[in-house]
C-alpha cells in the first residue's frame, strides 16, 4: 500500500514536468483556494477579510499600508477590524504533503507546501542545470580568456579545470598581455582618445571592442573635424583682432587729436608752430600766391582768446613772407573783453644758431577791426607784418631744418586796460615802437579775392626799414 | 528586486503563457525579472483589429504593492495613449491599482482600453479632439496607424500618398504621419507646421 501511494504521488506530479525551472516553480502552484492573490503563492499565516478574501498576513499588511481597500473588490478595509486569522485554512495547508519535484531523480523528501521552496533550493538532487537539462553543455569557466572546451556535466568540467592548468595559464598570460598592450596604446594615444570623443557615432562601437590601431580612419576624421573647428575659431579670432585693432587705431587718432587740442587750449598763449614739409609748401605758395598756411587755433588761456597764425607770400612783394595773427571765434567770446588788448610776439627760430632768431613784438590796437570780437570763424582781418622776412633768407640762413620751419608766437594777456597802458609804457622799448606801425591786413578769402593789404605809405616805409635790419641780421648768419 | 516581486512575475508569466493563446504574449527582457515585453492583439471590431501591439513593462521593486509601469512601444493613435511616448492613461496603472491584479489582467485591461476609448480623460489631447470632432476620420487614422506600425490589414491609400508627398519634401516618415494625423490629413496645414 505504502509503495503504491508513493508511486501515485510521484505520478501526480510528474506529468507537470520537472525538466525546466519554470515548471519547477509551477509544480509548486497552489490550488486557488490556498493561493494568496497578492504573492500568488501558498497562503502563509492566512488571514481572511470581512469581504471574504484570503491573503498572507504579511501581504495584506503591506498592501494596506498604502491603500485602504481590498486588493480584489476594492471594499474599504481596516487592518484592525476587518482582518482575522484564518486558522482553518492554515491547518489545511500544513496538513498537505508535497513530494520534492526532484523525486524522479531520487529525492524522497515530502514537505508541506510552505516549506517546499526552501527544500528545492537546498535539495541535493537540485544540481544546477546539469541534472535537469542534460542536453545543455557546460562551458569551461575560462571561456572568457579563450578556452573553448564544453562538457556534458560538472564532473568533466572539474577534471578539465584540474588537468589543463597549464593551457589555462597561457591563455591568461595572453589575455593579460593583450590588455597591457591595449592599455599602453590607450595611454600613448591619450590625445587620440580625446579626439575620438569628438567622433560621437563611432564612440560606442569602436572604443571598447576594437583595439585603437583599427581606429585610424575615425581618428583621422575626428582630427580633421577638430582642425576644421580650430580653423573656424582661428578665423573668428582674426576678425575679432582686426576689429579690436581698428578700434584701437581710431582710439589712438582720437587720443592724439585730443592731445593736440589740449596743447592748443592750455598753451597759455605761447604757441610754437612747426611747419613741416616746408619746401613743398613754399613751392606751392610760390606757384600760387593765393595759397596760405594757417596754424591751428591756440588759446591765450583755457577760456581765453583764440588766435591762429598765418604765413603766406606777401601779395605786394612776392619776395617776402607775410606773417600775421588772426583772432578766431571761441565759445567764450561773449564773456571776454573786446577789443582784444595785449601784446603779441613773433619769433622765427633760427634752428642752427639761436642768436639769429628773429623776434618781434607788437601791441594790439583797439581801433583795428582785427581785434574786435570775430564775426566769422576766423576774423577776416589779421594783424602782423605784410612783409615779414625775405623768402630766400629764410630758406638759406638756418631757419629751416629738416624741412621744418618753426614760428613761436606769444600773446600776453590779460592786462586790465589801465594796467596794460602802464605796462606798455614801462616795458616796451623805444626800438620796439617801430613795429607797432603794423599792418592790419584783411584776411584774404581762400579763393584769394581782395587780398590787397591796406598799408599806408608810412606804414610801408616802417616795414621796409625793419626788413632791412632783418636782412642785415640774416647776412650775419653763419650758414 | 524583492523576493516576492520576482516570484510573482515568474508565476504571472506562466499564467499568461498558459492563458489565451495568440491574444496575449509576455517575454522576459532580462534575467532580473524587472523588464518585460508584452504583446496584445488589437480587439476585433475596432480600428486596431488585426494589429499586434508591443508594450514595455517595467516591474518596480515594490511590486505588487505598486503597479507595473507599462507603455506602448508600437505607435498607437488612441485618445488615451500618447502618440509620442506611448504612455497609457489607465486608472489601474495609477491610483486604482490593486495587488490582486496581475500582468495578465493589466494586458487585458489595455486591450479593453483600445476597444473603448475615454476621450474625456485623454492622454493625447490632439487625438482626443479628433475623436470628439470627427470620429470617422479618427477611426481611419487609427486604422492607418495600425496598418503601418502594427501590421494591421487595412491599407489607407489616400493617407499613404499624403505621407509620401511629405516624404518627397524630405520630411521624416513618422514626423510626416504625426503632422498629417494632427492636421486631419490636411497636407498644407501639416507642411506649414513641419516647416515653421
Amino acid at each position: 500500500m505504502d509503495h503504491n501511494k508513493t508511486k501515485n504521488a510521484s505520478e501526480g506530479i510528474a506529468p507537470m514536468g520537472i525538466t525546466t525551472l519554470n515548471e519547477t516553480v509551477l509544480s509548486n502552484q497552489p490550488e486557488s483556494r490556498y493561493e494568496c492573490p497578492v504573492c500568488l503563492n501558498w497562503l502563509r499565516d492566512p488571514v481572511i477579510t470581512t469581504c471574504g478574501h484570503k491573503f498572507c498576513k504579511s501581504c495584506i499588511t503591506s498592501w494596506l499600508k498604502n491603500s485602504g481597500h481590498c486588493p480584489i473588490d476594492n471594499i474599504n478595509l481596516s487592518m484592525k477590524v476587518d482582518i482575522f486569522p484564518d486558522n482553518y485554512t492554515k491547518r489545511e495547508i500544513q496538513e498537505q504533503r508535497m513530494s520534492c519535484p526532484f523525486a524522479a531523480k531520487g529525492c524522497a523528501v515530502k514537505v508541506t507546501p510552505l516549506d517546499l521552496d526552501a527544500h528545492i533550493s537546498t535539495c541535493e538532487y537540485n544540481q544546477p542545470e546539469s541534472s535537469t537539462q542534460p542536453n545543455i553543455e557546460i562551458p569551461c569557466s575560462f571561456v572568457a580568456v579563450g578556452c573553448k572546451e564544453t562538457f556534458d556535466n560538472q564532473e568533466d568540467a572539474n577534471s578539465h579545470l584540474h588537468n589543463d592548468v597549464l593551457s589555462h595559464m597561457s591563455l591568461l598570460m595572453n589575455a593579460y598581455s593583450k590588455i597591457k598592450i591595449d592599455n599602453d596604446m590607450s595611454n600613448m594615444d591619450a590625445k587620440a582618445q580625446e579626439a575620438l570623443l569628438w567622433d560621437a557615432p563611432d564612440k560606442d562601437g569602436n572604443q571598447s571592442t576594437t583595439p585603437p590601431i583599427n581606429d585610424v580612419n575615425p581618428l583621422i576624421r575626428a582630427l580633421y573635424e577638430r582642425v576644421v573647428v580650430l580653423e573656424q575659431r582661428n578665423r573668428e579670432q582674426d576678425i575679432v583682432i582686426a576689429n579690436i585693432s581698428k578700434q584701437l587705431s581710431a582710439f589712438a587718432v582720437a587720443k592724439m587729436k585730443q592731445n593736440n587740442d589740449m596743447l592748443l587750449r592750455y598753451c597759455m598763449g605761447h604757441y610754437i608752430w612747426k611747419v613741416d614739409n616746408f619746401r613743398a609748401r613754399l613751392d606751392a605758395m610760390l606757384k600760387d600766391h593765393n595759397k596760405m598756411l594757417y596754424s591751428p587755433g591756440f588759446y591765450t588761456s583755457p577760456n581765453g582768446y583764440r588766435f591762429c597764425v598765418r604765413l603766406n607770400i606777401s601779395p605786394q612783394n612776392p619776395k617776402y613772407f607775410a606773417l600775421l595773427v588772426h583772432l578766431m571765434k571761441t565759445e567764450n567770446d561773449d564773456y571776454l573783453d573786446w577789443p582784444f588788448n595785449g601784446r603779441i610776439s613773433f619769433a622765427m627760430i633760427n634752428q642752427y644758431d639761436p642768436e639769429y632768431t628773429q623776434r618781434d613784438t607788437m601791441m594790439s590796437d583797439s581801433t583795428l577791426v582785427a581785434f574786435r570780437k570775430p564775426t566769422t570763424e576766423i576774423c577776416l582781418r589779421g594783424f602782423g607784418y605784410s612783409e615779414y622776412a625775405v623768402v630766400d633768407d629764410i630758406m638759406r640762413n638756418g631757419f629751416v631744418k629738416n624741412d621744418v620751419l618753426i614760428v613761436k608766437v606769444e600773446t600776453r594777456f590779460p592786462l586790465s586796460c589801465d594796467h596794460r597802458c602802464a605796462e606798455a609804457g614801462k616795458r616796451i622799448k623805444p626800438t620796439n615802437l617801430v613795429f607797432q606801425t603794423l599792418t592790419s591786413a584783411p584776411r584774404p578769402s581762400r579763393q584769394m579775392h581782395g587780398t590787397n593789404v591796406n598799408t599806408s605809405w608810412t606804414f610801408k616805409m616802417a616795414v621796409l626799414s625793419q626788413l632791412i635790419g632783418f636782412a642785415n641780421r640774416f647776412s650775419r648768419a653763419p650758414c | 528586486m524583492a523576493n516576492i516581486a520576482a516570484k510573482r512575475i515568474k508565476r504571472e508569466i506562466i499564467e499568461v503563457v498558459k492563458g489565451e493563446e495568440g491574444v496575449l504574449k509576455l517575454e522576459l527582457v532580462n534575467n532580473a525579472w524587472t523588464d518585460l515585453l508584452g504583446e496584445i492583439a488589437g480587439p476585433p471590431d475596432t480600428p486596431y483589429e488585426g494589429g499586434l501591439f508591443k508594450l514595455e513593462i517595467k516591474i518596480p521593486e515594490t511590486y505588487p504593492f505598486n503597479p507595473p509601469k507599462v507603455r506602448f512601444i508600437t505607435k498607437v493613435w488612441h485618445p488615451n495613449v500618447s502618440s509620442v511616448t506611448g504612455a497609457i492613461c489607465l486608472d489601474i496603472l495609477k491610483d486604482q491599482w490593486a495587488a490582486a491584479l496581475t500582468l495578465r489582467t493589466v494586458l487585458l485591461s489595455i486591450q479593453a482600453l483600445l476597444a473603448s476609448a475615454e476621450p474625456n480623460d485623454p492622454q493625447d489631447a490632439v487625438v482626443a479632439r479628433q475623436y470628439i470632432e470627427n470620429e470617422p476620420l479618427f477611426e481611419l487614422t487609427a486604422r492607418h496607424w495600425t496598418n503601418v506600425y502594427a501590421n494591421g490589414p487595412t491599407v489607407v491609400w489616400e493617407f499613404n500618398q499624403k505621407v509620401q508627398t511629405l516624404l518627397e519634401m524630405g520630411v521624416d516618415e513618422h514626423n510626416a504621419r504625426v503632422a498629417l494625423s494632427t492636421y486631419n490629413w490636411d497636407v498644407e496645414g501639416a507642411t506649414e507646421q513641419i516647416f515653421s
